[in-house]
């Protein structure tokens, strides 16, 4: 059952950037559901948030709070999808395609890198977010994200080489 | 392929993929309650929340006339522009004493998410239409909480209105504002183009005059019929079908009808059909083997589903539901009489913007 009380917190405190920061940072599984439980305490405490300066960055750590449990377990596996990964099958069936070569590489380059380093360039490169807005998400300052994503980008040419 | 083009699409991806993920907790859920997993309460109010990542799909043609719906229904909401506090006195015992309850072979009762009706005129209106091909979108008109419009999204100008559309992975949603007033139109079809002619139709239909808002829709579309977005009840069981356990969710709201309380979701295929001696409507969203059946009467509208069943089935879980059982809801949620009966909750209508009235008109 699907239900959209999300949608009040949603267009205050953009939670799809919420969700794209903790899938970024700990990957599709334990981000999706630390961002779906992150959101849902924004509906409870709704009242509270709307006077917030960055409620955004608080909800992304309520979403590690509830992540960092699980992180340890997931060290085990990469957090992104790679080909015939199970997750890829189900890209596949939403007609993504995920599985090419040079997006599978890229894939296993970002799970090397560290987290708040990877879900700053995702941010930043993939959906186009300002150092601004990723700064107050990951509570790091400008300067901080600017240097993450530059370092970061430079990491994943260097890994990359080969696919790009 | 260039490093920036290939985080553009992993950036794609990761969304797609997070949206199936998100779906994929919902039968996650069904189970984890029946069990009583510590866990169960937190993630089914998760699975609430996530219905942005949640699939759009479409609708076939309803050609009934709604239950609720009329050709021209003015919906008041529940606060109009004032400069006074008013008293809104508790209708929790009254809403309790007309939800519906299963009495017949249920087990695992568990409340999945029950929610208080903000006490701001936030989320207040909304409302399920129908295309002449099928196509469904919802719409809410609640106060503009955003200010501006979004920069960085897709702006366009529809009959004099700017909207701007958000595009993610299985969602089209469209966004209007006024200084008071903000309208949210979701494109529910399946893979939707942004700005089609039937979305700017329905849209060029829309009119914002200070807290009033006037939605005149094209010729022969439907309204399932709208109306204020009040409490929602979510309680998820085990019921016995022909001798086989089934998980069963129940979504209800008092007071409110059909088309608002699906407006609340993304349910999936909706259908028209019978029920009770008129319209109901059944959903099957894509990719899921839950089917759901949603009504409405007088007392509010509810909707009840489960994995692998047929409308029939669903018919007989719906006919083991009767309102009157305000004690097992208290139970369930934890409450007793002299809860519901203390101080009235206080709203404070001194906030110069609101929402005064939606018309929808055919």
């Amino acid at each position: 059952v699907q239900l959209d009380d999300h949608r009040r917190c949603d267009s205050r405190l953009d939670g799809e950037r919420v969700r794209r920061a903790l899938v970024a940072t700990y990957g599709v599984e334990i981000g999706t559901e630390a961002a779906a439980e992150a959101l849902a305490l924004a509906w409870e405490r709704w009242d509270s948030l709307q006077v917030m300066t960055n409620p955004a960055g608080y909800l992304y750590r309520i979403g590690q709070s509830r992540a960092r449990p699980h992180v340890r377990w997931s060290m085990r596996r990469r957090p992104f999808p790679t080909s015939g990964s199970s997750a890829t099958d189900r890209a596949h069936q939403v007609q993504r395609t995920a599985d090419s070569p040079a997006l599978d590489d890229l894939f296993a380059a970002l799970s090397r890198l560290a987290p708040d380093q990877r879900a700053a360039v995702l941010l930043v490169k993939s959906y186009g977010y300002s150092h601004r807005e990723v700064a107050d998400l990951l509570g790091r300052s400008e300067a901080v994200v600017n240097n993450l994503v530059h370092r970061g980008v430079q990491q994943l040419r260097s890994m990359m080489k080969e696919s790009l | 392929m260039s490093l920036d083009e290939l985080l553009r699409e992993a950036g794609e991806t990761l969304d797609q993929l997070s949206e199936v993920h998100a779906r994929s907790l919902i039968p996650e859920l069904a189970a984890d309650v029946r069990r009583h997993r510590p866990r169960a309460l937190a993630l089914s109010v998760s699975v609430i929340v996530v219905a942005l990542l949640a699939v759009v799909t479409g609708v076939r043609a309803l050609d009934a006339k709604p239950e609720f719906g009329t050709s021209q229904r003015e919906v008041p909401t529940s606060q109009a522009s004032s400069t006074t506090s008013t008293e809104v006195p508790s209708l929790r015992n009254e809403q309790l004493d007309r939800l519906l309850f299963p009495t017949e072979s249920a087990e695992g009762l568990s409340i999945a998410h029950a929610s208080e009706k903000p006490d701001r005129p936030m989320f207040s209106v909304a409302d399920t239409v129908v295309s002449t091909t099928g196509g469904t979108f919802t719409f809410t008109a609640t106060e503009n909480v955003w200010g501006d419009l979004p920069a960085g999204r897709d702006q366009r100008e529809v009959n004099g209105r700017r909207y701007a559309v958000t595009l993610g992975p299985g969602v089209t949603e469209y966004v209007t504002l006024d200084r008071c007033v903000q309208i949210t139109i979701v494109d529910q079809r399946p893979q939707p183009t942004a700005w089609d002619s039937e979305a700017t139709a329905f849209m060029s239909g829309i009119e914002i005059v200070d807290t009033n808002v006037s939605v005149t829709l094209p010729t022969d579309w439907t309204t399932v019929g709208g109306g204020s977005a009040n409490a929602i009840f979510s309680l998820r069981y085990a019921a016995e079908l022909a001798g086989v356990s089934r998980e069963v969710a129940l979504v209800q709201t008092v007071f409110s009808p059909p088309g608002a309380l699906l407006a609340s979701g993304r349910w999936g295929n909706v259908s028209a059909i019978e029920f009770r001696g008129t319209v109901a409507w059944t959903m099957a969203p894509e990719e899921s083997a839950w089917r759901y059946l949603a009504w409405g009467d007088p007392s509010g509208s509810a909707v009840i589903g489960a994995p692998n069943v047929t409308v029939e089935d669903l018919k007989i879980l719906a006919s083991m539901l009767e309102p009157g059982h305000r004690t097992e809801w208290q139970s369930l949620l934890g409450q007793s009489d002299k809860d519901e009966t203390g101080p009235a909750t206080t709203v404070s209508s001194a906030a110069p913007c609101g929402l005064e009235s939606v018309n929808v008109h055919r």
